[in-house]
């Protein structure tokens, strides 16, 4: 009963959209949505160990909220419409300490990068229109819907993902995407 | 895309028919008959019967040595014991040989008809060369024309095709036109209000969920594609038209604290009043929510909020909706004189709001904020929403939230601060002495906290100020002073509390004022009272004192005791001295009074 009450599971579709076109879909979100999109700026540190990866993520803008420290499962199939994967996130204080949790367990610093954009909320679902700073131009954004949850509602969480990839058909493609697991 | 720029190439038939196309894309085509071809054609259409006497003649010349070929041609072949057995010895064996023999045989008439329709024609040109002429080759007119006519199809067949072409792309272009129009209206639409798409209709949302309201009105509206491919927006009844929630300020006697503004507004229809119809329907309905929890009697369009003894606050909705505004918007365009139907709906317009309605409006989005979700998650990866857990427990816990006053209460504290405002104004406005004068400053802290520091100056050059401060609040108005006196009065006690304590501050201003102007000679403060307010000074050499009062009129007595005996005071007519007001009459006195040797 308390692994079904524990989020573990995470549902979830990509997209990217064009700078042009961007303002259409954050107008469209704020309709659709329940919060009127907040600002962020991430950074996120990737750790690896063997064939595992674990990430480290704070708000730039909010350097007194907590970091949270995640481990992200491979992608799984089980629905052929949307990509599930095991999310577990833990919050943790102060930064440096997690930090050096992190390295004393075995793990190494892969790279960093920054994510900069806006945040919807709809229920229990994030919607995130963002950039992703020396990986991808300047010229698009990542669109991702995704909703952590217990594996008990899952099925929900997939139906709302399904039904705000409907809505934002015409401006942005959200689809499932190939993702390989990382090489040792 | 200009129609007449665009070139359209039409292809006709072409001159000789496609035999076959090659891989490659070249054609090959059918090759025109050789001369020889064309004169077997010719020849098969001269007809001989004419000359059958004198064919009949060559013929039994001519045969003879025909015949012997043939027999000849059949007696080798005898001879040599079957043509079939010679074929198979000299050609190839079996089916191949009879096609071959075959082959050869039919080439060989061919030879033979060419030099028979040559020998007719040398007989006919030697027996009757006047029925043989020699004429050019003629085309056949009626294939000739046909062919024409072909060419001339095909060529039509392949206008019209691009005919239909344009026809197509003019009728797409329109069409395209058309939606670009329409879809311009929808996003401009779309830019300002909520829309989204349901099965074939396009549906709209008015309400303020978004804000945070959680009024169950929907507020939906449809948008329906019209004839000429533009949008026209279909409301539901109860939000067709206008409304406001107006508040006013009533003594007992049914006065109006605030003048009411003259300009009223016609009713229009569009979505934006449509929005503040449902806003206008939401506050109304919780301030009657609110009432009935407050034992506060609400009617359908007025509730009465009893605030102090004499005063109260009379909230109103005004609402115009229904067919009477399509009337309305019909008959203005018809006729520029009213109508009668426009002279009973002028008791209908809606009046402006006022600053207390524009209060109200603000503490209902004020309150549809703080029920909106709360702003993040930061970071990103955060979870949508903490749970109970983490929200009450942890370094990370968020404080118990206040209980929330309700929008009839607040309501309330900003009617009365507005009663107190008006009172305490009222009272600086009609400030009864001429000198010295009141000069005020406002400065508004929220619409329930307000402070004006005022200033008695006198009408002089002298740059002598006394100051006072009075705090307004929600439930009383606070005078202080100077000297550090405190003086609160309520709603309704503001006159007869603060006049007073500003009358007499007013006094003490005066007797500064005179003190200022004796230590500027070198006279010495005896002695200095406010109630009553007076003042003992002696001259620099000791020799004179003066006694400067102010009566219950706030009129100057002014008494002189010569010679320093306590018991002889003679008053001094102020009267009769030449001054502006009675402080430039003292500034005379002292100045005589003074020594020669001090001034």
């Amino acid at each position: 009963q308390q692994q079904q009450r524990v989020p573990n599971t995470e549902v979830y579709l990509q997209g990217s959209v064009l700078k042009p076109f961007t303002e259409f879909l954050l107008t469209r979100l704020r309709g659709i949505c329940d919060s009127p999109g907040d600002e962020f700026r991430d950074q996120e540190s990737v750790f690896t160990c063997a064939r595992h990866r674990l990430r480290l993520r704070w708000s730039l803008l909010h350097p007194h909220l907590p970091a949270y420290l995640r481990y992200l499962g491979i992608p799984e199939s089980a629905d052929h419409r949307v990509m599930s994967r095991a999310a577990y996130e833990v919050p943790v204080f102060p930064l440096d300490a997690a930090r050096q949790l992190v390295e004393a367990m075995g793990f190494q610093h892969e790279f960093d990068f920054i994510a900069e954009g806006t945040v919807f909320r709809r229920g229990l679902l994030k919607v995130t229109v963002y950039r992703v700073r020396r990986l991808l131009g300047a010229e698009s954004s990542l669109v991702e819907v995704s909703g952590l949850g217990p594996s008990s509602l899952t099925a929900g969480m997939v139906e709302s993902v399904l039904s705000v990839r409907d809505q934002l058909k015409s401006l942005v493609l959200l689809a499932k995407h190939d993702q390989k697991a990382p090489k040792a | 895309m200009n129609p007449a720029g665009v070139q359209i190439s039409a292809e006709c038939l072409p001159e000789y028919t496609v035999e076959r196309i090659n891989p490659d894309g070249s054609e090959v085509h059918e090759k025109p008959p050789t001369a020889s071809e064309a004169f077997c054609q010719l020849v098969s259409k001269i007809k001989f019967q004419q000359w059958d006497e004198d064919l009949e003649e060559f013929v039994s010349e001519v045969e003879p040595t025909i015949g012997s070929a043939d027999e000849q041609l059949d007696d080798s072949n005898l001879s040599t014991g079957g043509g079939q057995q010679q074929a198979a010895s000299l050609g190839p064996a079996n089916a191949e040989s009879a096609s071959y023999w075959q082959n050869i045989r039919l080439s060989i008439a061919a030879a033979l008809d060419e030099t028979t329709a040559l020998m007719d024609l040398l007989i006919a040109l030697r027996q009757r060369p006047q029925a043989l002429t020699l004429e050019p080759m003629q085309r056949d007119v009626e294939k000739y024309e046909q062919r024409i006519q072909l060419v001339v199809q095909g060529k039509k067949k392949c206008v019209q095709a691009a005919a239909e072409v344009l026809e197509k792309g003019r009728g797409s272009n329109q069409m395209l036109q058309q939606e670009v129009i329409g879809n311009f209206e929808l996003q401009q639409i779309a830019q300002c209000w909520k829309l989204r798409r349901v099965a074939n209709t396009i549906s709209g949302d008015l309400s303020l969920r978004s804000a945070g309201s959680r009024y169950p009105d929907s507020g939906g509206f449809e948008l329906r594609t019209a004839k000429d491919s533009s949008f026209e927006v279909l409301l539901p009844g109860h939000l067709y038209g206008q409304a406001c929630v107006q508040v006013t300020l009533r003594t007992s006697s049914g006065e109006s604290l605030f003048p009411q503004p003259a300009a009223t507004e016609l009713p229009r229809v569009s979505l934006c009043n449509s929005q503040r119809l449902l806003l206008a329907q939401e506050l109304y309905n919780t301030i009657c929510c609110e009432c009935v929890q407050a034992g506060i009697r609400a009617g359908p369009d007025a509730v009465e909020l009893p605030l102090a003894p004499g005063l109260c606050a009379n909230v109103s909705l005004y609402k115009v909706v229904g067919p009477e505004i399509q009337q309305q918007e019909q008959s203005a365009g018809m006729s520029s004189k009213p109508s009668s139907q426009q002279q009973q709906q002028q008791a209908q317009r809606l009046p402006r709001p006022n600053y207390l309605s524009n209060a109200l409006e603000c503490l209902l989005l004020k309150r549809h904020q703080q029920a909106r979700p709360e702003p993040g998650p930061f970071p990103s990866c955060a979870p949508a929403g903490l749970s109970e857990r983490r929200r009450e427990a942890g370094p990370f816990s968020r404080p118990v939230p206040e209980p929330e006053t309700g929008l009839l209460d607040r309501l309330a504290a900003i009617c009365r601060h507005s009663a107190l405002y008006r009172e305490v104004a009222n009272l600086l406005e009609a400030w009864p002495l001429a000198e010295p004068r009141l000069v005020w400053h406002w400065q508004t802290g929220s619409s329930t906290s307000a402070h004006v520091a005022v200033e008695f100056v006198r009408r002089s050059y002298d740059l002598l100020r006394s100051r006072a401060l009075i705090s307004i609040g929600d439930r009383k108005a606070v005078l202080l002073t100077t000297c550090g006196q405190r003086v609160a009065a309520r709603l309704g006690d503001v006159k007869r509390l603060l006049q007073p304590c500003l009358l007499r501050e007013a006094d003490r201003h005066l007797l500064l004022c005179v003190h200022s102007a004796s230590t500027s000679l070198g006279w010495h403060l005896l002695a200095n009272s406010s109630d009553p307010a007076a003042s003992l000074l002696r001259s620099p050499d000791g020799q004179c004192s003066l006694l400067v009062q102010l009566d219950s009129n706030r009129k100057f007595v002014v008494s002189v005791n010569r010679g320093g005996n306590g018991d002889k005071w003679r008053r001094v007519q102020l009267d009769r001295l030449a001054g502006a007001n009675a402080l430039e009459k003292l500034d005379h006195v002292l100045a005589a009074l003074t020594p020669l040797s001090n001034a």
